[in-house]
């Protein structure tokens, strides 16, 4: 077991940068998730922890010593790869005691150890098998049997459920989760699913253009996402664009196309009236009333926005509902299965104002937000064509 | 009709040396109609021939170990490197590998002779007192077939190493294994089918090597070829030529059958008992992880 550090870790390929001062404490005993969009530096991140590559600057090390210049084979590691990297020309007993036989213990004790660890994986009758003759998620098993057999003091991951059905996944994550808990080894996984990331994690490292854009445990970063992007990127968010009117008794009041929207100050984020800032609000958060139908709906403590529905959408769980709340523009929410509101009805969006987040605006596509114009009808930024939709609210998926 | 036409064009022709063989020579290339051992029987009762059979073996075998030591590295290099020098390198050794031997040879007679800078150079660092002897010699003829078939066998290698994903040998190093012990414990098994078919070509182009042998060799090593290629054009003996490129073709046929079947042999053995029919494990969701033995230490 070992506390993983890595200081201001940077890395260029060919002159483009894909580490950016990355910087992580993980303790001992910990899981921490590294999640992001593709190309976001998280295998290169891990393979650096891991010695495949070196970085350009900073260090990594393991209880506080430095290993950046240590070959791999010296770091007593374990690692799952996203392709298993099982070997293919060694059965089932080999390769989970590869670590042990290159360290030299007798085989007795190998013996002993793979047994216990195709035990612990419920595949103890395939140490003769090959690689080859198992299905994906045995083979899955095998490679995180083999990565733990010699009690490594960090144990990587990259993707490694990533070529599995849903299914299987969540049994793996389940089976995973209690594994590492069990021998409490220090774990840096790696991958883009953000449900994996927040059943899985002790603490996930949100990563963007090889930047952290927020660590915390998954309960803040979904809670209290930091910027518009850990919105978007864990769970779904609505945005919508507004400009600061006014602050009023602990909370800012915000104009926007469609009137006006409250949102509590919180100390960590402070904004002077004036300033062009981002509406946040989950799906989950939103609820429809009929115009008119609720007297508290024009309260302090609620937001209301007028809306029409435009579709219903089944998905399991809820009943996703897409709400025009001004021209061209939508609103995702949450809903349960017994609201009725047909597409096409007039209805009222009300939330929570402590559930909605404010972020100073910046356009950024990737998020879905492109461009504002404030209430006053000057636009902040003009659009190239149309006039039309301009203030987006981006319905994010992960 | 591929059939027909390759039983035509390869069938037919060693059907007819073959059967010459089975002749008795009458001199001036007139071959006898009766049927005789004879050719087979001086064949092998000769030592000279036997000698010459092994001498051939042994050259072959040598310059493919040799090949398959230098060309290892050079194979694993080249299929680990970046695609553009990686198209550049290949497209070298293509090149190389057609130049004909004839050319590749007078190069080598001139850096082997004498007074060449082989020899220069190993009498200026001191390591010989007099020249080396290499041309007219098994080593210089070695030394000419490793430098003709080392371009293939680099290309063979380097196709069969590049099939072995990158990450298994980061798993390899990941789990505590060395350089060498990636080498040899990873690599080196899983292409070994790809190693054992790259030699056999090898090794076959070496046993019916002539030019090598004829210029490098100075009439001095005389090797199966060379002596078929004598008693074709020095004694006009058809038939005994024919016996001999029989015993040349057999040999080579049966040391590759050979080989064959140890290889088969030897995944049988690798996969222990045949395969049973085991039940396939599912996931059993009646039994939670947490339930199982623990094995930390
Ligand atoms: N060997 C390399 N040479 C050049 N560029 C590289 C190399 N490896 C990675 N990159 C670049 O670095 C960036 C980050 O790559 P990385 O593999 O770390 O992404 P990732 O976060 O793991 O993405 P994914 O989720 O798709 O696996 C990418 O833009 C990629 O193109
Ligand atoms: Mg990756």
């Amino acid at each position: 077991m070992a506390r993983v550090t890595i200081e201001q870790l940077g890395k260029r390929f060919g002159g483009e940068t894909v580490i950016d001062h990355v910087s992580l404490d993980v303790k001992e005993g910990e899981f921490v998730t590294l999640l992001g969009p593709s190309g976001c530096g998280k295998t290169t991140t891990l393979r650096i922890v891991a010695g495949f590559l070196s970085p350009d600057t900073g260090c990594v090390c393991f209880n506080g010593a430095d290993v950046t210049r240590v070959p791999t084979q010296k770091r007593r590691l374990g690692m799952v790869f996203q392709d298993y990297a099982l070997f293919p020309h060694l059965n089932v007993a080999d390769n989970v005691g590869f670590a042990l036989r290159a360290s030299g213990t007798p085989k007795a004790d190998i013996g002993r150890r793979v047994r216990d660890l195709l035990a612990l994986i419920r595949l103890p009758s395939v140490g003769d098998r090959f690689p080859a003759e198992l299905s994906g998620g045995q083979q899955q098993r095998i490679a995180i049997a083999r990565a733990l057999a010699h009690t490594p003091a960090v144990l990587l991951m990259d993707e490694p459920l990533g070529a599995l059905d849903l299914k299987l996944r969540e049994a793996m994550q389940n089976e995973l989760h209690a594994i590492q808990r069990q021998l409490g080894i220090t774990t840096i996984y790696v991958t883009h699913d953000q449900e994996e990331a927040l059943s899985l994690s002790d603490r996930i490292a949100l990563m963007r253009r090889g930047k952290i854009e927020q660590l915390g445990t998954p309960k803040e970063i979904y809670g209290r996402p930091a910027t518009p992007f850990s919105a978007f990127f864990l769970g779904k968010i609505n945005f919508l664009a507004g400009k600061l009117q006014n602050v009023y008794k602990n909370t800012y009041v915000v104009a926007t196309e469609r009137g006006i929207v409250r949102a509590p100050v919180r100390p960590d984020a402070a904004f002077t009236v004036g300033d062009e800032v981002l509406i946040a609000v989950r799906p989950e958060h939103l609820r429809i009333a009929n115009p008119g139908a609720r007297g508290d709906v024009s309260s302090d403590l609620v937001n209301s926005l007028k809306g029409r529905v435009l579709r219903q959408k089944f998905i399991g769980k809820v009943l996703q509902f897409e709400v025009e709340v001004t021209e061209g523009r939508t609103f995702v929410i949450d809903g349960s299965v017994d609201w009725v509101s047909e597409p096409g009805s007039a209805i009222e969006v009300t939330w929570n104002v402590a559930a909605t987040n404010l972020y100073p605006f910046a356009i950024d596509p990737e998020i879905g937000v492109d461009e504002v114009r404030t209430p006053q009808g000057d636009p902040a930024v003009r659009a190239s064509t149309g006039e039309g939709r301009i203030v987006p609210a981006a319905r994010a998926t992960a | 009709m591929p059939v027909v036409a390759s039983f035509i064009l390869f069938a037919l022709p060693q059907y007819f040396f073959i059967a010459s063989s089975f002749h008795e020579n009458l001199g001036y290339g007139r071959i006898g109609e009766a049927w005789t051992l004879a050719n087979y029987h001086r064949l092998f009762t000769d030592r000279f021939y036997i000698g010459a059979l092994v001498k051939t073996v042994g050259l072959s075998a040598a310059s493919t170990i040799v090949c398959l030591i230098i060309g290892f590295p050079v194979a694993y290099m080249l299929a680990r490197m970046g695609t553009r020098s990686k198209a550049a390198l290949s497209g070298l050794l293509v090149a190389a590998m057609f130049v004909t031997p004839v050319v590749k040879d007078l190069g080598l007679i001139i850096i082997l002779s004498q007074s060449g800078i082989v020899n220069q150079t190993l009498e200026l660092l001191g390591i010989i007192t007099g020249p080396i002897q290499w041309l007219g010699a098994e080593i210089g003829v070695l030394i000419g077939l490793v430098h003709y078939m080392l371009p293939l066998i680099v290309l063979l290698l380097a196709t069969v190493i590049a099939t072995v994903p990158r990450s298994l040998e980061d798993a390899a190093h990941a789990h505590g294994a060395s350089r060498a012990r990636v080498y040899y414990g990873v690599i080196v098994p899983i292409v070994r089918p790809g190693i054992i078919a790259a030699a056999l070509m090898v090794f076959n182009l070496a046993m019916g090597a002539f030019t090598t042998p004829a210029l490098l060799g100075g009439g001095r090593v005389l090797t199966f070829a060379i002596l078929i290629q004598r008693s074709v054009i020095l004694d006009v003996d058809y038939p005994f030529a024919a016996s001999l490129s029989s015993v040349l073709l057999v040999t080579v046929f049966l040391l590759n059958v050979l080989a064959g079947f140890l290889m088969v042999r030897q995944a049988q053995v690798r996969r222990g008992r045949p395969k049973r029919t085991a039940p396939p494990t599912s996931l059993d969701p009646a039994v939670p992880a947490g339930a199982t033995a623990a094995v930390g230490t």
